[in-house]
């Protein structure tokens, strides 16, 4: 079967998988919106996790192929370290597209809105639910999809595998969906950016996948050449056993240097993104106060069983808070005004915003004087009136990572295939045929310099237009005072 | 002991010793430590190069983004450094156990250390496994080590590590 999607066209299914979709803890996530509550500032932002969970198995099932377009299935055996193909194929596509399926199936409501209120995080959810409820109907994938792989895969190795996670395989499909650039990613920017409306985020997808190919590890030290004047501690035979071994061919993901530019594109649409979507002021002053109403509907948070955690999505919290906007019962007053001020789309204003980089004991300090003196000076309320944000990112993290680029004049001696000799032959010139990213591209490397991370302190509170300009002064003198610099 | 001392220690150990310091090494080194010690910072499973800590990754890039850690890059890869003299508070036994561990492992090729640290995490995860099985177990997650490297690291792991701290 085929499912049209707006941003990728149609994404087919076989029936195993039209089986899984079909089940409770996935159609869940058709109530889980993508951007919290960010419909209310971009109307269209009402896009679910159950469409970009399509969305991200449609990528990495393209990022497989076009990998596979250009290494031979022998060869990738090669490199991973096996001594035949077996089911290697299947096991690479089926296991990348059901760890991206269903890389989200333990979302809290309203996504990543209402997270401070999980007592383990989301990929371990999602990790205990295809344990409980997806074993049987994953049995048509035998022998290419295992649950382990799976949990493995999704929690990042928090739950290892059969073989303690010590499979090649999984590290290559790790990339593939949570990689550097990778699927999540990349459907998530054009999602957000298609359904915002948000211009910056889209970048140029189609030939970013093209460009992705298998790059061995750079590291240095890899060869055994250091491992003289070792002998006395190891022994002489294993550290001749050591220099035996030869080079590595361990697959990363990379991408060839005609792909640089569409890697800046989507770096920087990252960077647009976070500025003008994820970190607007409007988003995160609802995404504190959704979060504050919960802490007073689950004070002790969420459930941990996971049927009781399964009942709960956006759904379930838009009846509560009508609810509680309608209840003539005034229990509780600050859950009722924290309930009307989003039912009814009442949100404190932004008095103030200030790029600073604050260490988390200053932050606090900040946080409790400001919300003090704010409460003070204009008779407030600190629960539901005043709301102090910290919304710190790292943009470049591609900075930190191995991302590779294959240099130019490998790439255009090739045919269709990358032959093993020429990977090889990478493998063995790796220093002057690779390069980090960012030491291929100037815009990158000014961007990974210039811009580290986001970090905005923003201070809400609901105050008339015209005492804006006095909590400004307040909050100034607060952040100066604590060391957050001259404002 | 906070994580972030430790690994601020590391690196400025790994540093003194000039080993390449990057992140393979402090990664394996900090499994050895915790491996070594009674304490558990670090949820560690096998990857790339042996036991990996993605938590640990994400406190290093942390680390780095906040200025703590500087992370150099030239053509041959990256290494870390700190970025001012900072002093990481850390109980002296354990400044004692990395200061010993760094000098053993701090300058060695990271095809040792995955052998070394892959091996002990086996055993580690498989009580009561006979060396055979340990082996074997070991060759399967890591085909490119040959049996005969995999018995060496296992037998210096029971009878020669200890003595690095003094310890039979």
């Amino acid at each position: 079967m085929e499912i049209r999607d707006p941003i990728h066209g149609f994404i087919h299914l076989n029936s195993a998988e039209k089986e899984l979709i079909n089940t409770e803890p996935f159609q869940r996530l058709r109530n889980i919106k993508q951007l919290g509550l960010t419909c209310y500032l971009y109307p269209g932002a009402t896009h679910t996790r159950f469409g970009h969970s399509l969305g991200v198995m449609h990528v990495a099932t393209q990022i497989v192929r076009s990998i596979l377009n250009k290494h031979k299935i022998e060869d990738l055996a090669e490199y991973l370290g096996l001594t035949g193909v077996g089911h290697l194929k299947d096991r690479l596509e089926a296991t990348t597209r059901l760890a991206a399926l269903f890389h989200d199936l333990g979302h809290p409501p309203f996504s990543h809105s209402s997270e401070n209120l999980l007592k383990k995080e989301h990929e371990e959810y999602s990790a205990e639910i295809i344990e409980t409820y997806y074993k049987e109907l994953l049995r048509p994938f035998d022998r290419t999809v295992y649950v382990e792989d799976l949990s493995f895969l999704i929690t990042k190795g928090k739950k290892a595998n059969r073989i303690f996670g010590g499979d090649p395989l999984l590290s290559l499909i790790q990339e593939i969906i949570s990689g550097e650039i990778d699927a999540d990613r990349m459907d998530y920017l054009l999602r957000d950016s298609h359904y915002t409306g948000v211009a910056y985020g889209n970048f140029d997808y189609s030939r970013i996948v093209e460009t992705l190919t298998i790059t061995p590890r750079l590291e240095r030290e890899t060869d055994g050449e250091s491992a003289d004047g070792l002998t006395e501690i190891f022994g002489d035979e294993l550290i001749s056993e050591i220099k035996k071994l030869q080079i590595k061919m361990e697959p990363r993901i990379g991408v060839e240097v005609g792909g640089i530019y569409v890697v800046e594109q989507l770096l920087i649409a990252r960077y647009f993104m976070f500025n003008q979507v994820y970190f607007h002021p409007i988003r995160r002053c609802y995404d504190a106060l959704l979060d504050r109403y919960l802490s007073k509907v689950f004070p002790e948070g969420y459930p941990e069983d996971l049927e009781e955690y399964l009942s709960l999505d956006d759904i379930y919290v838009m009846n509560l808070i009508r609810e509680d906007v309608k209840s003539e019962k005034a229990e509780d007053a600050e859950r009722k005004k924290l309930a009307e001020s989003i039912y009814k789309r009442d949100h404190p204003r932004l008095v103030f915003e200030y790029s600073v980089d604050l260490a988390e004991e200053q932050l606090n300090e900040v946080r409790e004087s400001i919300t003090k003196a704010l409460a003070e000076k204009f008779n407030l309320n600190e629960n539901t009136d005043v709301i102090v944000d910290w919304a710190e990112k790292s943009i470049t993290k591609i900075q930190q990572s191995d991302f590779l680029v294959i240099a130019d004049e490998v790439s255009k001696n090739l045919n269709k295939y990358w032959s093993i000799e020429k990977m090889r032959e990478i493998w063995e010139a790796r220093e002057a045929k690779l390069k980090h990213v960012f030491q291929v591209s100037d815009l990158i490397k000014m961007l990974v310099q210039s811009v580290k991370k986001i970090n905005k302190l923003r201070v809400y509170a609901r105050v008339r237009k015209g005492d804006i300009d006095n909590a400004w002064n307040l909050c100034s003198e607060i952040v100066s005072g604590i060391g957050g610099g001259g404002v | 002991m906070k994580k972030s001392d430790l690994v601020l220690y590391v690196v400025e150990k790994l540093n003194e010793v000039g080993s390449w310091a990057g992140n393979t090494h402090l990664q394996k080194i900090i499994y050895l430590v915790q491996s070594t010690c009674n304490f558990r910072l670090y949820d560690f499973v096998l990857y790339h190069y042996g036991p990996y800590s993605f938590d640990l990754r994400e406190d290093v890039d942390f680390l780095t983004i906040s200025n703590y850690l500087e992370r150099d890059a030239d053509e041959f890869g990256y290494h870390y450094r700190l970025s001012s003299s900072l002093e990481p508070s850390i109980p002296s036994e354990i400044q004692e156990r990395v200061n010993k561990i760094v000098k053993v492992f701090g300058k060695a090729p990271t095809t040792l250390l995955e052998l070394i640290t892959t091996v002990d995490y086996v055993v580690k995860k498989s009580p009561g496994k006979s060396d055979r099985e340990i082996v074997e177990i070991v060759k399967r997650i890591k085909p490119h080590f040959s049996e005969k490297a995999i018995e060496l690291a296992l037998k210096w792991l029971k009878e020669d590590f200890k003595k690095i701290f003094n310890e039979s």
